[in-house]
């Protein structure tokens, strides 16, 4: 994997909310400040959300879900070639089966 | 000479008096004009008009000895078991608070000294509701003003109660030390509750941790979804539930959440508590496409709508992404055997206990604003 991220440490260990309007760590400045700019440079990303106290729903859709309305993330495959997801943590090991599940509503919308 | 600084200062006097007249005119026509156009206005405005009407009318006692004017608490204040009472208590401390002129001769004081029981929905209602009293006053002097000088009345536990919820400390009393009216209550150890209008991980974290400290098992998985169930809850006030048009009556309009928890040793359950001032649940589900199936087939009711909220997501805003953080925040209590997810909102009391187990009933009167409560049992 080109860049490693860990939400907890580069991010916030709380995140919550979709859009600024909703607080400062929110899905939105989460997928352009980390996951935008490596996903055009066709880089490869591991994300680690061990550390966060939890995954509210509107923060994992607009990260990831968002990724897909803009374009970046075309396929599933996509999606598995790219990122790689570590969340071993009890309060997080949702995250791959929540990130996979969105994406794929994501892209069913999209068609 | 003397006659003459008379007759100027009368003059003086004439022209203060006739400028005060015109500004209150002035003041009156802007205030009837902005009534008048103010829909949203009149609408709050009726909504807890039959608040007051349904309730009975707050018993207040005009005490010429400590020149108050007190407003007296009921016996019981639960939203469940005593629904009227415990409204009527709450649209008459709202009338008397933001309603009731002030006068020079008597303080506002609200007495406490019936209260036996609080269920922790009330409790953080009654928070919100000094808060937006008092607790947003700088002055110190305006924050004394429903100050309880009779603490040592109270029923045993409540001043306790109070003062860990961070009640006390909005009507500007200092406990001190020794004080045997805030001796600790038998089983119930509640956290200071906490309010904002953004969404702000670090407090729903906070309330997680100090219950969690206090819980005799420490689950990290339960946490992370109390943590993403209360994250949500803020999520949601913040887009639905003070839309542009909406207004408060009576108080200011601000668009807040409160959220507070309380530990019970006695069941060794944990209660977790959001509460907003805002529209309610149902006016934010859209009376279209699958709504608008529901109010066709009779189903219109503000508990079927939250009930259908909860079991199929679909958000106000049409957009199919959102929507999911209510199905999210009753995820919190499934698999949970004793736990308990309930809504207050509009008419509606939706009960939610885990793995698609939910009740409903309507309420007379609309509740104003949406209180959601966590009920978690730590035991097998």
């Amino acid at each position: 994997m080109d860049i490693e991220i860990s939400v907890a440490e580069d991010f916030s260990p709380f995140p919550g909310g979709r859009n600024p309007k909703h607080g400062e760590f929110n899905g939105e400045s989460f997928r352009q400040k980390y996951l935008e700019q490596p996903l055009r440079d066709n880089k490869t990303l591991l994300i680690i959300f061990d550390g966060v106290a939890g995954l509210p729903s509107s923060f994992i859709e607009e990260a990831f879900g968002g990724l897909v309305r803009e374009g970046l993330l075309r396929t599933y495959t996509d999606y598995k070639e790219k990122f790689k997801i570590v969340a071993e943590s009890p309060a997080v090991t949702n995250a791959p089966n929540m990130i996979e599940r969105y994406i794929k509503d994501a892209l069913k919308r999209k068609r | 000479m003397k006659r003459l600084t008379t007759f100027r200062k009368e003059k003086l006097l004439r022209l203060i008096r006739a400028r005060r007249r015109k500004e209150q005119k002035r003041k009156a026509r802007f205030f009837s004009a902005y009534e008048q156009g103010n829909t949203a206005l009149a609408v709050a405005r009726d909504l807890f008009q039959q608040r007051i009407q349904y309730c009975e009318k707050g018993e207040i006692e005009d005490r010429p000895d400590s020149r108050r004017i007190a407003l007296v608490c009921p016996q019981e204040l639960n939203i469940q078991a005593n629904f009227q009472g415990t409204l009527g208590f709450f649209a008459n401390l709202q009338h008397f608070i933001h309603l009731r002129p002030r006068t020079k001769k008597r303080t506002k004081y609200v007495d406490f000294c019936n209260l036996k029981t609080i269920d922790f929905g009330s409790l953080l209602v009654l928070a919100a509701e000094l808060d937006m009293a008092l607790g947003q006053r700088s002055k110190q002097r305006y924050r004394n003003v429903l100050l309880p000088a009779d603490v040592h009345l109270w029923q045993s536990g409540i001043a306790y109660l109070f003062q860990q919820f961070g009640i006390l400390e909005l009507t500007g009393y200092r406990p001190r030390e020794g004080d045997e009216a805030l001796q600790a209550h038998p089983y119930l150890t509640p956290i200071r509750f906490r309010r904002d209008t953004l969404v702000k991980g670090s407090l729903a974290n906070d309330l997680v941790q100090d219950v969690s400290a206090l819980s005799v098992r420490r689950d990290e998985e339960q946490g992370g979804k109390l943590y993403t169930a209360l994250t949500e809850a803020m999520t949601n006030t913040n887009m639905h539930a003070y839309p542009v048009s909406f207004t408060n009556y009576p108080g200011r309009t601000n668009t807040f959440w409160w959220g507070g928890a309380i530990y019970d040793r006695s069941t060794e359950t944990a209660h977790f508590v959001m509460y907003d001032r805002g529209v309610g649940l149902p006016k934010t589900i859209p009376k279209r496409g699958w709504a608008r199936s529901m109010v066709d087939s009779g189903a219109n009711s503000d508990s079927a709508l939250v009930k259908a909220a909860l079991t199929a997501p679909r958000s106000s805003t049409g957009e199919p992404q959102h929507g999911k953080g209510l199905r999210q925040m009753a995820e919190a209590v499934d698999h949970k055997e004793g736990s308990f997810l309930r809504i207050i909102s509009g008419k509606a009391v939706v009960t939610y206990r885990g793995d698609n187990q939910i009740s409903s009933r309507e309420l007379p009167v609309e509740f104003g604003g949406t209180l959601i409560e966590w009920s978690i049992c730590d035991r097998d």
